[in-house]
């Protein structure tokens, strides 16, 4: 039967979206909290033979395999509630008994009565398989190049120690040359069988949360020997503190040994290579400087590029195999870092690398991330990211606390406009941490919606009204009911306290402000206009106080933007810049960064809130 | 105290074991025996007792762990530490063999003239590891 033409107008119509989801070609299931399966579409018939009527009904573990089978057969629900949301690579049981690798993705499907889950299963059998070739192919040739090498690179370097005796002058050179070219091949070898694998991705990463500033005085330390055989020195500069990113110890060594290599080879006798390492807000940049031959304008687009050289046959001479650099960019890739350089031929170059910067959730700095306005209170981590997600999906972004002890900790370090809160945590009773919060006064007025499977044993009007308790809601989660009982507690919290936006990327001004306005306001920080957005499509705000000069773009941006969206929204704007008539028209007031100081700032924000 | 004195070597290739028999004796003044094959070593190390077995991981018939394996099976082996060499120097592949239970591993291709120190230092920290 040939499928109907559909114009755009028709594919809004439910009979051409279904042939739509039916001319997809990746399989669609959707399955119930336990894993029923409620349809399915074509494209899954034809991956797994099962037609929809053998399926549907069926519960999705007919298709898994055993070793899942263990896991998914100790708690369904749970085992889909920690699915959710992610992509994973599995394999699926086809009627004819055989299996299929698949990428499954999974995700909640927007449903009122009930938990459902969208699953998604794309055949990945012929890519796994060509994986699979690419790697026995570089393990055979790994090893079948590494043999015969061993034998020459061990002959010539015995020749060459002295151990046949003692050599003629001009044997001793030809060995030399012979020798040296055998290390080149040595280490072009593993270059080549290591940018192979890293672009293919078949490399396994180690990230760590690593101390920056201590992995590069450590390759500056194994890297000197080779910087004194080119007389050049390497010098560290004043180094940012609190240097902490996320990364492969071995692999980014790797890199500044290659920077710090090239640095030292480029360079003329008795020169300097400076090394420094800065914050931009949430990235760190290494950066290596040399004041050496610097790189030819012409050849500074193919630096990346594999067996690039500048100069053939000056080059070669310095040892380098031209992959490098290469390998350095597809490592940056892998870190979700950027690699770049600035070069000035007969001057020297500077080449530099970001990565992303750790921040420990509890630091005072925290206030860079999208703050969170939720605080969920769940020892059960599957449970927590599946409530998180429901969150997510209503805009609310949320913190996670596995028990009360942690909870406390996040509670003394943010302000959260709501809790979840599970009763059975397994250091402590759910309400006796309530009442520990009332008494340390970590959240005055923050409404709590109670999650727990014994929610309606220990339900208690009185006791629940006197902490701060909203809802009491059963597990396992309804979502409409987890959607009602927000909606409750959020428009309960809006009243009751004043609430100020301070977009402004400094993140001591953001904290200062923080902390003096903190007392008689809610205040939530932005540091850049994306996350500024994102806060005022979700919350209601009486003050905003504005940066004009951030990251991503001005803040005057958003004086336009929310004198549509938010009329009744008071500005105050707070930045080094000055700014023109029509602007400082449409704002309360514009207070200069050098002039006006913090307590003018202040005052001009209580002025407005008592307005409000 | 016990001493690094004598080496059996096991590997299939032949100009690998003259070279590694050269670094470890004539440069490092080891006492070194050579076998070719698994089988081989399995019926000349008893009467040798080493001090250390350096055991090449590729070989055609029996493959290094294999033999490792079989090694620890027999009392009077048991006990003879083991270093593994190999041309397989990925990350995961070092692990999984230091994990049958090597004193270490070292890559091929090696350094002639270092390979004696290497090799000593990884003896000491396994023994004073054990102690």
């Amino acid at each position: 039967m040939t499928p109907p033409q559909a114009t755009a107008a028709d594919l809004l119509d439910i009979k051409h979206f279904n042939d739509f989801l039916e001319s997809v070609l990746d399989s669609l299931l959707i399955v119930d909290a336990e894993g029923m399966v409620i349809n399915v579409n074509h494209a899954f018939e034809i991956l797994t033979g099962f037609s929809k009527e053998e399926i549907v009904g069926d519960n999705i573990r007919r298709l898994m395999s055993v070793e899942l089978l263990e896991r998914f057969d100790q708690s369904p629900a749970k085992y889909l509630a920690a699915a959710a949301g992610k992509t994973r690579e599995g394999s699926t049981r086809c009627k004819d008994g055989s299996n299929c690798a698949i990428e499954v993705s999974s995700s909640l499907f927007p449903c009122t009565q009930q938990t459902l889950y969208t699953l998604i299963f794309r055949d990945v059998s012929e890519r796994k398989k060509i994986e699979r070739l690419k790697n026995e192919f570089i393990s055979a040739v790994s090893h079948e190049l590494r043999t015969p090498l061993t034998s020459i690179h061990g002959s010539l370097g015995l020749i060459a120690g002295g151990v046949a005796g003692e050599l003629p002058k001009q044997a001793q050179e030809l060995i030399a040359i012979a020798s040296n070219n055998c290390d080149r091949l040595v280490r072009l070898i593993n270059d080549i069988l290591d940018i192979e694998k890293i672009e293919s991705g078949a490399i396994e990463m180690d990230f760590e949360i690593t101390d920056l500033a201590q992995l590069v005085a450590e390759s500056l330390e194994s890297n000197k020997g080779f910087a004194e055989r080119h007389a050049v020195r390497y010098r560290l500069g004043p180094v940012v503190d609190s240097a902490y990113a996320q990364l492969d110890r071995d692999r980014i060594s790797r890199v500044m040994d290659n920077l710090l290599s090239n640095a030292a080879k480029f360079s003329n006798p008795g020169d300097e290579v400076l090394i420094e390492i800065e914050r931009r807000n949430d990235l760190l940049r290494v950066k290596v400087t040399d004041n050496g031959d610097g790189i030819p304008v012409d050849f500074q687009d193919k630096v990346f590029e594999r067996f690039s050289q500048a100069d053939g046959s000056d080059t070669r001479r310095k040892g380098g195999t031209g992959l490098g650099l290469s390998i350095c960019k597809s490592i940056l890739n892998l870190h979700r870092g950027v690699i770049d350089f600035k070069s000035v031929p007969g001057e020297g170059s500077c080449f530099w690398f970001d990565l992303p910067a750790y921040q420990p959730t509890d630091s005072p700095d925290s206030g860079h991330r999208e703050q969170a306005s939720a605080l969920i209170c769940e020892d059960d981590p599957d449970i927590a990211n599946l409530l998180s997600l429901m969150l997510k999906e209503k805009g609310i972004v949320a913190d996670i606390a596995l028990n009360a002890r942690e909870a406390l900790e996040k509670l003394a370090c943010n302000h959260y406009r709501v809790m979840t809160l599970d009763l059975m945590l397994p250091d402590r009773d759910g309400l006796s941490l309530l009442d520990e919060i009332k008494i340390q006064r970590l959240a005055d007025d923050m409404p709590v919606i109670v999650v727990s499977a014994v929610a309606a044993a220990r339900r208690n009007k009185k006791t629940g009204a006197h902490l701060g308790i909203t809802d009491w809601l059963s597990k396992p989660i309804d979502n409409d009911k987890l959607t009602e009982a927000l909606k409750k507690a959020l428009m309960d919290s809006d009243s009751s306290l004043h609430r100020v936006l301070h977009v402004e990327d400094d993140p001591d001004i953001n904290l200062l402000i923080g902390k003096i306005l903190g007392a008689e306001a809610q205040v939530d920080s932005a540091c850049t206009l994306a996350s500024a957005r994102q806060l005022l499509a979700v919350n209601q705000y009486d003050v905003a106080i504005l940066d004009i000069g951030l990251p991503d773009g001005s803040g005057l941006e958003l004086v336009v933007e929310m004198a549509k969206s938010h009329p009744a929204l008071l500005i105050i704007i707070f930045s080094a810049q000055a700014v023109s008539k029509t602007i400082s028209d449409q704002v309360v007031s514009v207070l200069v960064k050098s002039q006006d100081d913090i307590e003018s700032l202040v005052s001009e924000v209580a002025a407005c809130l008592s307005e409000g | 105290m016990a001493v690094l004195n004598k080496i059996v070597l096991v590997d299939d290739e032949p100009d690998i074991r003259e070279v590694a028999k050269l670094a470890l004796g004539a440069v490092g003044g080891f006492t070194v025996h050579t076998c070719d094959s698994g089988a081989a070593a399995l019926a000349q190390i008893p009467g040798q007792q080493p001090d250390l077995v350096l055991l090449d991981v590729m070989m055609p018939a029996m493959d290094g762990p294999t033999l490792l394996l079989k090694l620890r099976e027999t009392p009077n082996t048991r006990d003879i530490p083991v270093i593994f060499m190999t041309a397989k120097a990925q990350r995961e592949e070092v692990e999984k063999l230091k994990n049958l239970g090597a004193l270490g591993v070292i890559t091929k291709p090696f350094d002639p003239m270092g390979l004696a120190d290497v090799i000593r230092g990884i003896w000491q920290k396994g023994r004073s590891a054990n102690e």
